[in-house]
């Protein structure tokens, strides 16, 4: 009886391919230890230029050349001055002259230039 | 063939009268007892990217940027300017398996975000313990269980590094300890 049960698990350890190594309770151990579960996770971001605006401004003569955006072509920029307000626009270049409502390059009465405007990159 | 039945039942009576001998002589039972624990399988499940949404590069040097594990906000410095206008997250995994089990977590220290021409290398910053790098799963064996694994993140952005929309993947695994 001993003889035939060796002679079973012989056969189905051949039919398996497998070569048993130890006893059962250590294969169910085994076998938990490798369980295991994965996942990926997608990293993003939008890297943006720098947007910002400038003068021209000549310090010698107090002359004002002009005033600029400087973006990305395609920006759309919302402008808000003293003199206009929520003037939209899209910049067809990378530097965009701003019209503050007195042609650039006419510099006003020395101490009395008023350049403050507000530009929104959306 | 007449000659091998023959020596077949010789050794059969052999057999049979073999163990009633033995029995007699000596009589020893001894007990052994049988376990097994049944847990369920672990189960990891992404629930939220790490995502930094749109940040401006700084006109010189190099910026930084980061999210904390326990933040939905991202934050510049050095330059680096934070838009709205995207959702912005730190990376959230949900883990399941059978209560009050260890399980060992693997994850990478950084990982690359790419754009096809450039890249930005993010560094990890999870919510566990690296020392160990393991969870406990709430609950008790017997029952399900589950933890939460947060991860978030920061980078280094040079203003030399080109404008777009970068993207990247990372991968985390659980097993039972």
């Amino acid at each position: 009886m001993r003889k035939t049960a060796m002679l079973l698990t012989s056969a189905l350890a051949t039919l398996s391919g497998a070569t048993f190594t130890g006893t059962p309770a250590f294969a169910q151990t085994t076998g938990a230890f490798a369980q295991e579960g994965s996942a990926s996770a997608q990293g993003s971001v939008v890297i943006e230029q720098p947007v910002g605006s400038g003068i021209a401004y000549n310090v010698l003569t107090s002359a004002l050349s002009s005033v600029f955006l400087s973006g990305r072509s395609g920006d759309a920029v919302s402008l808000t001055s003293a003199v206009r307000s929520g003037d939209a626009v899209v910049l067809s270049a990378d530097t965009w002259p701003v019209s503050l409502g007195r042609a650039a390059g006419a510099p006003g009465p020395q101490g009395q230039a008023n350049l403050l405007f507000l530009a929104q990159f959306n | 063939m007449k000659k091998t039945l023959a020596f077949a039942l010789a050794l059969g009576s052999l057999a049979a009268a073999g163990p009633a001998f033995a029995q007699a002589a000596n009589t020893s039972t001894d007990t052994a007892s049988a376990s097994v624990t049944i847990i369920r399988p672990l189960t990891l499940t992404k629930t939220t990217d790490l995502a930094f949404g749109r940040v401006v590069q700084p006109r010189s040097g190099t910026g930084t940027v980061s999210i904390a594990n326990n933040s939905t906000t991202v934050v510049g410095g050095s330059g680096a300017v934070v838009l709205s206008g995207l959702t912005t997250s730190h990376a959230v995994f949900g883990v399941s398996g059978e209560g009050n089990q260890v399980v060992n977590i693997s994850s990478p220290a950084t990982f690359d975000l790419s754009n096809g021409t450039g890249t930005i290398t993010v560094t990890l910053a999870p919510d566990w313990n690296t020392t160990t790098n393991q969870v406990t799963l709430s609950g008790a064996l017997g029952a399900a269980g589950s933890a939460t694994l947060n991860l978030g993140g920061s980078f280094n952005l040079p203003s030399t590094q080109s404008s777009g929309a970068y993207t990247g993947t990372f991968n985390v695994t659980v097993a039972y300890n």
